[in-house]
């Protein structure tokens, strides 16, 4: 379920929003209220209502803000002044009413919602092959049908994007770093697959990620320990059920194991051995080491890491197993041991080209460049590979501005090479970026423009400005990374046993 | 059209008369393609924009479905203001002399409209010269609001299907040049304007990735006024999902970007704001050690983690309590450590999870410790055992208080239920493994493999039993040896303090006594019986069933023993064929094979040289092709050692008249006879052929004295035939002479020691033929002698 999709009011469809007055017990499920965020008054939806410490809370996503920003509040940061929006009248009784326990709906009730969505979604998808199925008709009705909550259909306005297109990217973006998860989706998910159909995917693409459909859209964990730091889960992954109780989950830093309470923790630390990530080093310089593991030798261990990822990566499905996967793990070493910093998943053989399934910098190495070679080192093995790579689709947000700030660095460093002349493919061949990808950066930076007759690409003042601030500034700070020297590293064969998914 | 453009027409405004009618035409050709004759007419100087050339001129470089063409054309009413300015722009007075031009083409076109059909061809040559007209075309140049709208008449198209190869990218780029000589010819801002407005019109050439590009820096490029050029472009995808990129903070990002990059100027650094991580209170230090040291090498590494982590089973804080106080209450010697403790536990989670897998699920009572203990095997230590009993208690406490769930917190996995799909906490299913198809030939493929399996597993597993019977066997002779040794022994203890005197050895050796030697058994006796040539066999045993080697019989003398019986066996069967050979005569070789020859005395053999020297064998390729040079040599091995030294290689002397030359050529024939070719060698009397030798033959075969020699090749198929022709007559005679001959003398001369007849020899002297002379044979070399 995708609480973010509601909040966009389709401009074009006049959906009839029951608006009103509403009082604390009147709240429900599913009513849209302002809620305060930080100072600012935010339309925002009630995905779930508890009572603690006899007072009840609400769990609300924020419209136009990221789940990973949804949030327990306290009944007072409700503006009960302003009016809400009431949900469509037949919706509350699908959705889980069972406000008294955090837990993930009832089965039963997941199953009627599941069946009445998929139904709803195959009306409204916009998939060119549910496009087929639909009568034309339809639509409209569907329309009137949907509440607010449950359409999907999007006004993207493709103006917006269009007029918004960025030149250029701060410099500064490029420490965001990148996370991001992609599902097999093609390029306009303008909808939400049904659930049959994205299971049906998942079942044949050999993909990692999944829609927003899938998952429960309430964050299951309060806090995570690992390492040395505490850090908040960004979305719902399926840890052990009875860990919802816990305050804080323990992950061991060496081999993820997650434990609910200190003691046992403290005991597996005693006892755990693991140094390192549990496979071979293929690269390592004086910064960071990589490590290759293959999902199916390393079971437990991928799964511990994709259910760790799973907290921070919201398209990321953990649905089906590791076994068709590659983990690259980036590590820093010290003496205490290799700590997991980043890693990035790769399928043994992807259909579409795919050079990187699922990239994540964990929360507490963020900003601090790690994403970038991340990214770089995808690349590398697809240079390696000779391959041209791209990384799953669809990206986060923070995945989509990692990878734009790679690719911006690194076309714009090939073109500020003294080139007269370039070719798009030829750029795309020298980086392992698919020419696609080539085209979208310059696109991006206002690069690709038509002069006397013919296309050119400009190396525009911004673009140059902004690669020599970046410059200077990593003459100050010392310039991290990847030196294809250190990579040590065949790509891997698999025969087609051990690349499918039998046991 | 794009409103920057668009902007700068309408500064440029002049007069708006006449043009709203040709809007109004544009438009309706638009919508309705075939309306066009009458309404392009009326106006006088529009009829020129309406002309259908001036349309081709103004295709559209994209094309647009017709319901985009409707929205690109603005409503009449909205659009005749803006419009009629830039029309009246495009009809402002060209120079004089253009302007004449332009009427005719203006005129022609009227005519063209009427006569469509007859002046096809004539309207081809035209347009093609006219296409040339830069200026004027340029001025011709479609409203701008049509840009996108004159793909969509079809009707036009049909009328003057040579319209499209108007619009060539090669006419566009003539038009373009024109337009800069234009431009330099006139500054005029006006003109300017339409120029740049007519450039962007032209279409573009579609991106290829594939040519190269040039890279040029911002100042390099003119400054474009409108960004419309990028449109042909296709926009790539973000790759986000649709519904996310609309977030705020995205697009507040990616905004700002935008800003930076178009306006050059600092922007706030923005970020998407994301959940803190802070540092833990926990010690780091105390929980991860410093171990890690890191090798010099690139760790390769393929423990798991099971294998990393111990046992699995953690402690939890009322494990720790119990144990505590468990601990105090037991003595000193017997505390259980925790390992121990967490090595029961975890024995009995597992076993009841093997045991009673869904016992969460279907209330199944808790595990007695009985059955538990029943279950103990090498995953728990002995001495963890010693408490397992007490801390069972324990355990069954935590597990009731747990609903019977597992201790040990478990993922979700799939449990084939319905409920599965929906459950988000279901993680890690299976993937369907493709379903080979199944048929006949595969099925019993399969079978025959599970056969093969199961018959070398019971193959494998008989061989373990027999290997485990030996043993048990060899286990129990052992034992008993042992018994039997002890036995003796005691006996020989008893015997020596009954002080009875006697053979100890025979109770210390574990088998019986030596039996004397029995008398010899004699071989001789036997050995007609044995199979021949092979002798008796060598004895193994007597027969009683002992070793022979008591008997002690020497190596030397069986041996000797056995090449006499050999040699005689050899004699006997020599006389017995001799035996059966007597008076008959052996015909069997005669046809084919050639004659054995019998070994010929050496003194059949004149020498060959003597004093003269022999010449160098020529290299002939015979000679060469059949092996050695030294081959003459070979054969003649056995008399080498004299004769090698008489025969020497050399040239003649010159000084010798060539008739009077020795000369020697030596050949090999078929069969590889070797032969020897002389000349000019006189014979020497062979004093060594005595009389006697020379009878030899003498009444040997059927060949008489006078009989003719002839040169022959016994090998020659003539000849072969020959000779069985005779031998057949000479079958018929022999027949009557058989009797005779047996009773001839036994004693028969022609036999050769193998107990054949020789071939009929051809006695020796020179023949009548001069130059060829079959002299005498030799079995072993098969030389001839060619005179």
């Amino acid at each position: 379920m995708a609480p973010r999709e509601n909040s966009n009011e389709p401009s074009g469809t006049p959906v009839p929003v029951e608006r009103g007055f509403a009082t604390l017990q009147t709240l429900s499920v599913g009513v849209k209220a302002i809620v305060d965020k930080d100072g600012e008054k935010r339309k925002a939806e009630i995905l779930l209502i508890q009572t603690r410490r006899g007072k009840p809370t609400f769990y609300v996503h924020y419209e136009e803000f990221n789940k990973r920003l949804d949030e327990w509040v306290p009944a007072d940061r409700i503006d009960l002044s302003r009016e809400v929006e009431w949900p469509a009248p037949e919706k509350p009784e699908k959705k889980k009413s069972s406000s008294s326990q955090k837990n993930a709906p009832s089965k039963s009730d997941q199953k009627n919602l599941k069946r009445s969505r998929s139904k709803l979604d195959r009306e409204i998808s916009g998939t060119p092959e549910a496009t087929n199925l639909q009568p034309p008709g339809r639509a409209s009705s569907r329309v009137t049908k949907a509440s607010g909550k449950e359409n999907r259909e999007l006004v993207v306005t493709s103006e917006v994007l269009d007029g918004a297109t960025p030149k250029a990217e701060d410099e500064e973006l490029d420490l965001v770093d990148v996370q991001d998860a992609a599902a097999a989706a093609k390029a306009a998910p303008d909808h939400s697959y049904s659930r049959e159909d994205e299971i049906e995917k998942l079942r044949t693409g050999g993909s990692m990620t999944q829609n927003q459909t899938e998952i429960s859209r309430v964050r299951n964990l309060e806090k995570i320990q690992m390492g040395k730091f505490e850090v908040e889960p960004w979305y719902f992954s399926p840890y052990p059920i009875d860990f919802v109780d816990s305050d804080m989950v323990y992950i061991c830093e060496f081999c993820l194991s997650y434990f609910g309470e200190v003691t046992p923790f403290e005991r597996h630390r005693s006892k755990c051995t693991l140094l390192h990530p549990p496979g071979n080093e293929i690269y390592r310089d004086d910064y960071v080491s990589f490590f290759e593991i293959d999902g199916r030798r390393q079971r437990t261990w991928c799964r511990n890491l994709c259910l760790l990822s799973k907290l921070f990566l919201d398209h990321k499905t953990l649905y089906y197993d590791v076994d068709p996967f590659l983990f690259y793990c980036m590590a820093t070493r010290d003496e205490h041991g290799c700590h997991l910093v980043g890693y990035f998943s790769k399928e043994k053989e992807s259909a579409e080209g795919y050079n990187v399934a699922c990239i994540l910098t964990l929360p507490q190495y963020q900003r601090k460049g790690f994403g970038k070679l991340l990214i770089d080192f995808s690349y590398l093995l697809s240079k390696r590979e000779n391959k041209l790579g791209s990384p799953e689709k669809p990206l986060s947000d923070l995945g989509l501005l990692g990878y734009r700030a790679y690719w911006q660095e690194t076309i714009v460093d090939l073109l500020m090479d003294g080139k007269v002349e370039a070719n798009i493919e030829d750029l795309g061949a020298t980086t392992a970026m698919t020419t696609n990808d080539v085209l979208h950066t310059l696109q991006n930076l206002n690069m690709l423009r038509y002069s006397k007759n013919q296309h050119v690409i400009v190396l525009t003042d911004a673009v140059i400005e902004q690669r020599e601030r970046q410059k200077a500034k990593e003459k100050i700070k010392g310039k991290r990374s990847i030196d294809p020297e250190r990579l040590i590293w065949k790509p891997p064969v698999f025969s087609a046993a051990s690349r499918t998914w039998n046991w | 059209m794009h409103p920057l453009s668009f902007a700068a027409i309408q500064k440029s405004s002049q007069s708006p008369t006449g043009t709203t009618a040709n809007q109004r035409f544009s438009i309706k050709k638009s919508q309705t393609s075939h309306s066009l004759i009458p309404s392009s007419r009326p106006e006088g100087r529009s009829t020129h924009y309406a002309t259908p050339r001036s349309l081709a001129a103004a295709r559209p470089a994209r094309a647009l479905t017709p319901p985009q063409l409707l929205a690109a054309i603005p409503s009449p009413p909205q659009q005749t203001l803006p419009a009629s300015p830039t029309l009246s722009h495009r009809l402002s007075p060209p120079p004089p002399s253009e302007y004449s031009r332009r009427c005719d083409t203006s005129q022609a076109g009227l005519v063209r409209f009427l006569l469509t059909p007859v002046l096809r061809i004539l309207r081809r040559v035209l347009g093609r010269k006219r296409r040339c007209e830069g200026p004027q075309r340029l001025r011709v140049a479609r409203p701008p609001y049509d840009c996108d709208g004159g793909k969509g008449t079809p009707g036009l198209r049909c009328l003057f299907p040579d319209l499209r190869s108007a619009q060539r990218p090669t006419s566009a780029r003539r038009c373009a040049q024109q337009k800069y000589i234009l431009h330099h010819q006139h500054h005029d801002a006006s003109l300017l304007m339409t120029q740049r407005a007519t450039g962007a019109r032209f279409r573009q050439r579609k991106l290829s990735t594939k040519q190269n590009l040039p890279v040029l820096r911002e100042h390099e490029v003119e400054k474009l006024v409108d960004d419309d050029a990028s449109r042909h472009i296709p926009k790539v995808e973000t790759g986000v999902e649709k519904g996310e990129e609309i977030e705020h903070h995205l697009q507040a990002v990616i905004s700002a970007a935008q800003a930076a990059a178009q306006g050059g100027g600092k922007v706030a650094q923005l970020f998407i704001p994301t959940p803190d991580a802070v540092a833990s209170k926990l010690q780091y230090e105390d929980l991860y050690p410093r171990q890690f040291t890191q090798p010099a090498t690139y760790i390769r590494f393929s423990s798991t983690v099971e294998d990393m982590i111990g046992c699995p089973y953690c402690m939890t804080s009322e494990d720790v309590a119990f144990l505590k106080a468990y601990n105090q209450k037991k003595g000193k010697t017997v505390q259980c450590s925790e390992s121990e403790f967490e090595e029961v536990m975890n024995f009995f989670e597992e076993t009841t999870q093997t045991k009673q897998p869904y016992a969460a699920v279907d209330n199944s009572p808790l595990l007695s410790y009985e059955d538990l203990e029943a279950e103990f095997d090498e995953t728990i230590g002995e001495p963890a055992r010693r408490f397992a009993r007490d801390i069972y208690n324990h355990w069954k406490n935590q597990r009731l208080l747990n609903g019977n769930h597992s201790l040990i917190q478990n993922l979700k996995f799939e449990t084939n239920l319905e409920t599965d799909d929906a459950d988000p906490y279901v993680c890690f299913r299976r993937r369907e493994v493709r379903q080979v198809r199944k048929t006949r030939g595969r099925d019993a493929q399969v079978t025959e493999k599970l056969k093969k399996l199961r018959k070398e597993l019971e193959e494998a597993r008989f061989l373990m039993l027999q290997v485990k019977r030996r043993e048990v066997l060899i286990r129990d002779q052992l034992t008993m040896d042992k018994t039997i040794f002890d036995q003796r022994s005691a006996v020989k203890e008893i015997k020596r303090k009954l002080s009875i005197k006697g053979d100890d050895e025979e109770l210390l050796i574990n088998q019986r006594p030596a039996p004397k030697p029995k008398p010899r058994i004699d071989t001789q006796a036997m050995q007609p019986r044995g199979i021949p040539g092979m002798g008796p066999k060598p004895q193994a045993t007597r027969p009683d069933g002992r070793l022979v080697d008591s008997d002690l019989v020497s190596l030397e003398e069986q041996q000797a023993k056995r090449s006499e019986h050999i040699e005689g066996f050899i004699e006997e069967n020599l006389m017995k064929h001799q035996k059966w050979n007597v008076g008959w005569v052996d015909q069997t070789w005669r046809p084919i094979t050639p004659p054995l020859e019998q070994a010929v005395p050496k003194q059949n053999f004149r020498t060959v040289l003597t004093s003269s020297q022999l010449p160098t064998p020529p290299a002939s390729v015979s000679s060469e092709g059949g092996g050695d040079p030294m081959e003459v040599d070979q054969a003649n091995k056995q008399m080498e050692p004299r004769r090698s030294a008489r025969i020497r290689y050399a040239t003649p002397p010159d000084d010798v008249p060539y008739q009077d030359q020795h000369r020697f050529r030596r050949r090999t024939g078929r069969g590889g006879r070797v032969m020897i070719d002389r000349r000019g060698v006189k014979r020497q009397k062979t004093e060594s052929v005595d009389e006697r030798s020379a009878d030899r033959y003498k009444f040997c075969g059927d060949s008489s004295e006078d009989e003719q020699v002839y040169p022959v090749d016994w090998t020659d198929n003539l000849h072969i035939r020959y000779r069985i022709m005779i031998e057949q007559q000479g079958a018929k005679q022999q027949h009557a002479q058989a009797a005779a001959q047996n009773r001839r003398a036994i004693e028969n001369h022609n036999r050769s020691s193998s107990g054949h007849l020789l071939p009929p020899s051809v006695p020796n002297g020179p023949s009548g033929s001069g130059w060829c002379w079959l002299r005498s044979q030799d079995a072993e070399e098969t030389l001839e002698y060619v005179d």
